[in-house]
């Protein structure tokens, strides 16, 4: 399937500093792309290359297959900034309203959408406030809504969490959701490392601007030697069974947490029990956490020599 | 339609009401002045003026009032049209639709061009009001003036965004207004003739910078003034020869070559 989005060989600098080092990576319909770095790894520059605020050093980006400076290609584009909202003498309506037009919507329409949208971000009651007073986590609804005033195929979401509350996260949440099941595309730029793990079907990682790893979350997680077992039959017989493969075992009742010793597999979990006269009814090899393994990349990158 | 919503928006952020007290606090003071103006008796070369005499120096007294004004409001505003949403980020915002940068570009420069005009007209509504109660006569003619001098407006605005854009705005509002003040002396032929070679008549020699320098001044000073000057005879019903289109003309292309060079500058930027 073409790609929405393509970052090729993009190289940017600021004077004498590399923010974005021959970076690459593609973005297909209906993914939630997680994109992954440390504070100035280069993630917002990339986006904005993407969105053309900022203009590259070296490289290109395709997007919907074209060239990313064509204006008309934002039409189909939505962008969630990661301060979202800078014109304090405006009502969230008003501004909503006002993107919309910029997005070529009639006037009746722009006014529906925009009404639709005030819900759907649940600022009702603060639809006719100017936004000056308004706290961070509201800014962010109202940036949110503008981001999806043109029902975009692809959305850039750079920070979409920062200020929100629980409520808050949950609506993200549900919106990204939402936007992947309807085969749009979605790049989420963030440090909430669990927030991604739970949305995102792939993800990369860059680090001083170079990519430091890509690809489905499922691959890039790989299996620990910790083992999740539960099992009918005889508690105490299934510890001293489970001890022999294990290095630690740690138990709730008939549920196991094991940590295998060198060598020993899942399977040995299953026959282990067998041998205590248990049955095992579930049984899970624990995955890396994403924290886990951006922490492993970002420090082999720090160490790795300089290209 | 994308530079108008974008003018149209900047156009309403001009009116702050901290920018309504300042317009108010103009108005009151314009009221003043032009309504001794309309009202008290001038003299003028041993002579009272007659009633047709003192409505003609009202009326373009209140001319350049009104232009002066919207000059200095256009300046103050054109500082920060196209500089400042590049920090704050209404850029961004601007420039994540499907708008082409120099349709935002065009769309802030307009909305700070008309609410300078919207400030100018504002003195000038006030003067034909008062002109209508003293004089019992509409000056029609400030606004035909007004009219031409809204491209002494867009010179000023095009101008100042101009310098915004690499220069701090404080010293792009100070070129404004240091340039607007400079061109007066163009706007005047007797200067620029005498300056250009009628000082050799009047037995003066002047250093080669000095004759170089006038030379580049006189060819190359934006009209500003010009323009101002020249509206304000047709606020007077002087006859308008190729002169005044000469100016308006050069003007207009000022207007041009300082809009396509802050375009140039503003689609590089980064934002």
């Amino acid at each position: 399937m073409a790609s929405v989005l393509e970052v090729v060989d993009l190289t940017k600098k600021f004077g004498g500093v590399t923010a974005v080092d021959e970076l690459s990576f593609a973005v297909a319909p209906g993914e939630v792309f997680g994109f992954l770095g440390r504070n100035g790894a280069g993630k917002t520059t990339t986006i904005k290359v993407a969105l053309d605020l900022v203009k590259p050093t070296g490289g290109e980006v395709r997007v919907f297959g074209e060239d990313w400076r064509e204006p008309e290609l934002r039409r189909r584009v939505g962008y969630l900034p990661e301060f979202p909202v800078r014109y304090p003498d405006l009502t969230p309506r008003r501004y909503i309203l006002f993107a919309a037009r910029l997005f070529g919507l009639a006037r009746d329409e722009a006014a529906r959408r925009t009404d639709e949208l005030i819900k759907k971000v649940e600022l009702e009651d603060a639809a006719d406030r100017q936004m000056g007073g308004f706290s961070k986590g509201m800014l962010q609804r109202v940036g949110l809504a503008q981001a999806l005033v043109n029902e975009p195929d692809l959305l850039f979401l750079d920070e979409p969490t920062a200020g929100l509350d629980p409520l808050g996260h949950h609506l993200v949440k549900e919106l990204v959701r939402d936007y992947a099941a309807r085969g749009k595309a979605v790049v989420v730029s963030s440090h909430i490392l669990a927030e991604i793990e739970a949305q995102c079907s792939r993800v990369a990682i860059i680090d001083e601007g170079r990519l430091v790893a890509e690809g489905e979350l499922a691959e890039l997680l790989k299996p620990t030697n910790v083992v999740e077992v539960e099992v009918e039959g005889p508690a105490a017989a299934a510890r001293e069974a489970f001890a022999k493969v294990s290095s630690a075992v740690d138990a709730t009742g008939n549920r196991f947490v094991l940590t295998l010793l060198p060598g020993k597999e899942a399977s040995d979990v299953s026959k282990a029990a067998a041998s205590a006269a248990c049955v095992v009814t579930a049984l899970t090899t624990r995955r890396q956490s994403l924290e886990d393994l951006f922490v492993a990349v970002v420090k082999r990158s720090g160490e790795a020599p300089p290209a | 339609m994308t530079v108008w919503l974008v003018a149209r928006e900047d156009f309403k952020r001009s009116f702050s009401p901290r920018m309504l007290v300042v317009l108010g606090v103009v108005a009151v003071l314009f009221l003043i002045v032009a309504g001794c103006l309309f009202g008290a008796q001038l003299y003028g070369g041993g002579r009272v003026y007659g009633a047709e005499e003192q409505f003609n120096v009202a009326r373009a007294a209140s001319y350049h009032m009104a232009v002066g004004w919207g000059l200095l409001f256009a300046i103050m505003l054109a500082m920060g049209a196209a500089s400042r949403p590049l920090e704050d980020g209404r850029a961004q915002f601007l420039l994540t639709k499907p708008v082409r940068r120099s349709h935002v570009l065009l769309g802030q420069l307009v909305g700070v061009f008309l609410s300078a005009l919207a400030a100018a007209a504002a003195l000038a509504a006030l003067a034909s009001a008062l002109s209508l109660i003293r004089a019992h006569v509409f000056p029609w003619t400030l606004w035909l003036g007004l009219a031409v001098a809204s491209l002494a407006l867009a010179l000023v605005v095009a101008l100042v965004a101009f310098f915004s854009l690499f220069l701090p705005r404080v010293v792009a509002a100070m070129l404004g207004i240091i340039f607007y003040l400079a061109s007066f002396p163009a706007a005047f032929g007797a200067v620029r003739d005498f300056m250009t070679g009628g000082y050799r008549d009047a037995g003066l020699q002047f250093p080669w910078y000095v004759r170089w320098g006038a030379e580049v001044y006189f060819a190359a000073a934006p009209p500003i003034a010009g323009v101002q000057l020249r509206a304000g005879e047709l606020v007077r019903l002087k006859a308008w020869g190729v002169d005044g289109w000469l100016t308006v003309a050069t003007a207009a292309a000022y207007v041009v070559v300082f809009f396509v060079a802050a375009w140039a500058l503003y689609s590089r930027r980064d934002v």
